[in-house]
């Protein structure tokens, strides 16, 4: 069986933000004649990448089950808005990254479940390692 | 404590100021006897009340064994306390509490500060907030593993300390080192005693003691190097005019070194650390990777003397667009402030200093996000 296609896009096909920017976004479910959904949740998100245990925070969630879901849920583009919050704010380190999402999650009546992310950058942190600035002025 | 000695240490060499630092010196080291003076004392009884123990009572009277009970808890606690009041008394200066009493009024920026903080998901709270400076706005507060390696090595020498008197006493036994008539009555009761599996083994018992030995007087050796280093080094204060710091802002920031030593070296640094925990099969593990690492200040050849505190003011830059601190359950991004010097004869200098870095102010964002 297919599964439904997601398709998620940020207003103005930007990808970057600025902490306390509306964050506007659409996204598409494109379903099979056989597939039945039984809720759609969207959420922004951040999460943790790198060496250590991933930690995942939750900035905005929506769930909608099966008798809130009609015909036009599938037919045009759902939107999604929130303004985002101050922190914490993008980052690529050496062994920790921090990335931020919007994340449809569908849940099909079979048990089955499509996860589909699009990331985006919140503030505009520059990672050390892109620095010429690592080594301070010596004083004496 | 410290008037007595003030008043022992008269004449040559502790002459003048030196005085008041020689009598810090004794006062750390009196209490550090004291302590171990009281765990020795505390082993020694309740060991021989185990071993020479009878179902008609105790080897000695009820009473003598209560004195001895409180007599090692008494010097427990006159060495904890006297350790405890030097420690306070090297963090908190005189001037310092002075300082305080006067600017109360600027306790409101620090109320003010903390509600800020309030709004800014996962910027980590300061362990302990900072307090008003005497220089500056704000003084830092010490990072508490400086006091944690001392609680920590001192707790492990005490209790190697007791299983060494224990055993001392345990081979003692049964090398039959006394009186001919405690041997014997030793030797009787020993053979009632649950402790008589190691007690009849005395090659076994001694081939133990040996090491333990040893590492109690390291680990004792080690905390009171940790203890001579806090108090007699003396306080390290950093304070800075602005709190918390965002990226790209720089502040001014005054160092204070007391002591009597004379540095060959002075160090400060602005750090930034990456720290990562992960489970490795059963373990948990933590890995840490220094991103940033900028000198502030050094200098070499710093005279340090009682009453004279080395003091110094310096820039510091927090770089733009930098990481603001941050702390979920098992990452963690955090700033620092490290002084690391080095004397002769005295142990490596390393005091931390954590500073909290917020992103940027979301106010001064805005003009760029209505356009």
């Amino acid at each position: 069986m297919k599964t439904p296609n997601v398709d998620i896009r940020f207003e103005g096909n930007r990808d970057s933000f600025s902490p306390g920017d509306f964050l506007i976004c659409e996204y598409d479910v494109e379903t099979r004649p056989d597939n039945q959904i039984s809720a759609i949740e969207t959420s922004v998100i951040w999460l943790t990448e790198g060496k250590g245990d991933e930690d995942i925070g939750v900035h905005f969630f929506e769930r909608r089950d099966k008798h809130a879901l009609t015909s036009t849920t599938f037919n045009q583009a759902q939107r999604l808005s929130t303004v985002l919050p101050v922190s914490p704010l993008s980052y690529e380190g050496q062994i920790l990254k921090v990335r931020w999402a919007v994340r449809v999650r569908i849940f099909l009546a079979n048990g089955e479940e499509v996860t589909e992310n699009r990331y985006f950058r919140l503030g505009s942190v520059v990672p050390f390692e892109n620095r010429d600035d690592k080594d301070g002025p010596q004083a004496d | 404590m410290r008037r007595w000695l003030l008043l022992f240490l008269r004449g040559r060499p502790f002459r003048g100021s030196n005085r008041r630092w020689w009598a810090g010196v004794a006062e750390a080291s009196l209490a550090a006897a004291l302590l171990l003076a009281g765990v020795v004392t505390l082993a020694v009884s309740l060991t021989l009340a185990v071993l020479y123990w009878t179902p008609d009572g105790l080897y000695i009277s009820g009473s003598f064994f209560a004195l001895q009970l409180l007599l090692s808890f008494v010097l427990i606690g006159i060495g904890s306390y006297s350790i405890t009041r030097l420690l306070w008394h090297v963090g908190v200066s005189a001037e310092r509490r002075g300082a305080l009493a006067t600017r109360a009024s600027e306790l409101e920026i620090l109320n003010d500060l903390r509600q800020r903080r309030e709004d800014l998901p996962t910027v980590p709270r300061d362990h302990i907030p900072p307090k008003a400076g005497t220089r500056l706005n704000f003084r830092l507060a010490p990072s508490r593993r400086n006091a944690w390696t001392l609680i920590s090595s001192g707790l492990f020498s005490i209790i190697l300390v007791s299983i060494a008197t224990v055993l001392c006493l345990i081979v003692a036994t049964a090398f039959e080192l006394g009186t001919t008539v405690w041997s014997d009555q030793i030797e009787r009761r020993i053979a009632r005693n649950q402790l008589d599996s190691i007690s009849n083994r005395p090659w076994l018992a001694a081939a133990l003691l040996i090491p333990i030995c040893l590492a109690a007087c390291w680990s004792t050796y080690q905390s009171f190097r940790q203890l001579l280093k806090l108090t007699g080094i003396g306080a390290t204060s950093i304070e800075v005019s602005n709190y918390p710091l965002r990226a790209g802002q720089s502040c001014q920031v005054f160092l204070s070194q007391a002591g009597r030593v004379r540095l060959k070296l002075l160090d400060v640094a602005l750090i930034c650390i990456e720290e990562a925990t992960f489970n490795e099969g059963t373990d948990v593990r933590t890995e840490r990777a220094t991103v940033f690492d900028q000198r502030l200040f050094r200098r070499r050849g710093i005279s340090v003397r009682p009453g004279e505190p080395f003091l110094t003011e310096f820039q510091l830059k927090i770089p733009d667009n930098a990481m603001h601190s941050f702390k979920s359950p098992n990452n963690r991004i955090q700033w620092k402030i490290a002084v690391t010097g080095q004397a002769k004869s005295w142990p490596r200098l390393k005091r931390n200093f954590a500073v909290s870095v917020h992103p940027p102010d979301q106010l001064a964002m805005l003009p760029t996000q209505k356009t």
